[in-house]
């Protein structure tokens, strides 16, 4: 899966746990920020984390959420655990 | 449980806000705190101990937060561990390891050293919205690659046995064998935790989600959601096979409205998205009869895809969740994804 396609399918996560963040979740990048651009509490952190380790079959074991400060920073941790 | 800024006494269970997250531990007396995992914060981002229990200062729990003790009601009182007992297990479970953000986390741990089990609000708010999400899944099979391995009422075990046609028997059979697949899939339910009910329309409910049936020419489709739900599909070469072109002529103007017959192409592929939605529309009404000339299939709640497999069938699906709608195939291997091209009119 490549980072474009791991972007699309986040954005598809983040869409249906609130469809009212739909425009920002659309107009994301890598470099957005999940707390200061995207509005994450921990909550909606945990559900992204639930929504991975469900539909793409990896575990987020011995990472903190202070790992994760961009989407990019998502994408990367998907792809090695991917690989 | 409340939250109150304050001084700890041995045996609390202490949290400070870092973000948008909390980081709990367990007030261990003298100024030191016991916590699974060392605060989220950059400064620690390196530390080897950082997913380890950890006993550490006040300040290093902090960072610069200001601390808040959890004050129990009467119930949660009775039933704690003994503040001196706390102290005792979250010491014994200092330098343990197996951090999981959700099922294993800082609040897990000071919940089980104060209570005796492991519980995390963060994680049952997670999971109730979790459960709560949009779901849309349409399930595809070839009808003869499944047998009846599913407790199927036995109003409708018997039904499908007294079916004379091998064809339609044996699509009953696979619509009910998918159902079993997309539950397990989908909702993570097992056969025996679903009960079924007959609606007053002939067709079957299920008590934990809704779900919805189709199949044409040996290929079959169960569609589930968390709202109510229609499916339907057809197959260019079942449908071409056994419908002239002046049938469907006589039929797009005797079931279409004006508007349809000028929105949907004059093809057979225009007339089954058409006669697809229809049906679909129809069979999340629950309704006893279909009239087709009465639904109407311009709305923006169905939607319909022509599948890139198997045989690349046309399938509409009506409901509020249609913006999630993800199609999976279903045979002998396993589930797996596939694509389609949304049809637009």
């Amino acid at each position: 899966m490549s980072r474009t396609e791991i972007i699309e399918k986040l954005r598809e996560i983040l869409i249906a746990a609130d469809d009212r963040s739909r425009d920002k979740v659309a107009a994301c990048t890598e470099e957005s920020r999940l707390v200061a651009d995207l509005g994450f509490s921990s909550v909606s952190m945990l559900y992204m984390v639930i929504a991975i380790e469900e539909e793409m079959g990896i575990r987020f074991d011995n990472v903190g959420a202070s790992d994760f400060e961009t989407l990019g920073d998502v994408v990367s941790f998907i792809e090695a655990k991917l690989k | 449980m409340k939250w109150r800024p304050g001084e700890p006494a041995p045996g609390d269970m202490v949290r400070v806000q870092i973000g948008s997250i909390f980081h709990y531990g367990i007030y261990a007396g003298d100024d030191r705190i016991i916590a699974f995992g060392l605060p989220p914060v950059p400064q620690y981002a390196d530390a080897p101990d950082r997913f380890l229990v950890v006993e550490t200062d006040m300040d290093v729990f902090c960072v610069g937060r200001i601390p808040e003790i959890a004050i129990l009601d009467r119930a949660e009182r009775k039933k704690r561990i003994p503040p001196d007992k706390t102290v005792r297990l979250a010491k014994e479970r200092l330098g343990t390891d197996g951090y999981h953000l959700i099922r294993n986390n800082c609040e897990h741990f000071a919940y089980e050293c104060v209570f005796g089990e492991k519980k995390s609000e963060q994680e049952e708010a997670v999971f109730r919205m979790w459960n709560a999400r949009p779901v849309l899944n349409v399930y595809l099979g070839e009808a003869d690659r499944f047998t009846l391995d599913f407790p199927v009422p036995p109003e409708r075990e018997r039904e499908i046995n007294a079916c004379s046609d091998p064809a339609m028997r044996q699509a009953r059979i696979a619509n009910w064998a998918l159902l079993r697949r997309a539950a397990k899939h989908c909702f993570s339910l097992d056969a025996d935790e679903l009960r079924f009910v007959r609606q007053k329309n002939g067709g079957w409910s299920c008590d934990r989600f809704p779900f919805s049936f189709s199949h044409a020419d040996g290929l079959c489709c169960v569609a589930v959601s968390n709202a109510p739900v229609g499916v339907d599909l057809e197959t260019l070469e079942g449908f071409s096979r056994r419908s002239a072109a002046e049938k469907l002529d006589k039929l797009r103007k005797r079931c279409f409205s004006a508007a349809e017959q000028s929105a949907y192409p004059e093809t057979v592929e225009g007339f089954l998205a058409c006669w697809t939605r229809k049906e679909a529309i129809f069979k999340a009404s629950k309704k006893r009869a279909f009239f087709p000339a009465g639904t109407d299939s311009l709305t923006d709640s169905v939607v319909t895809f022509q599948l890139s497999e198997p045989r690349a069938p046309i399938v509409s699906v009506f409901g509020p969740n249609t913006a999630f709608t993800r199609f999976f195939v279903a045979d002998e291997n396993g589930i797996r994804p596939i694509g389609g091209e949304p049809m637009k009119f």
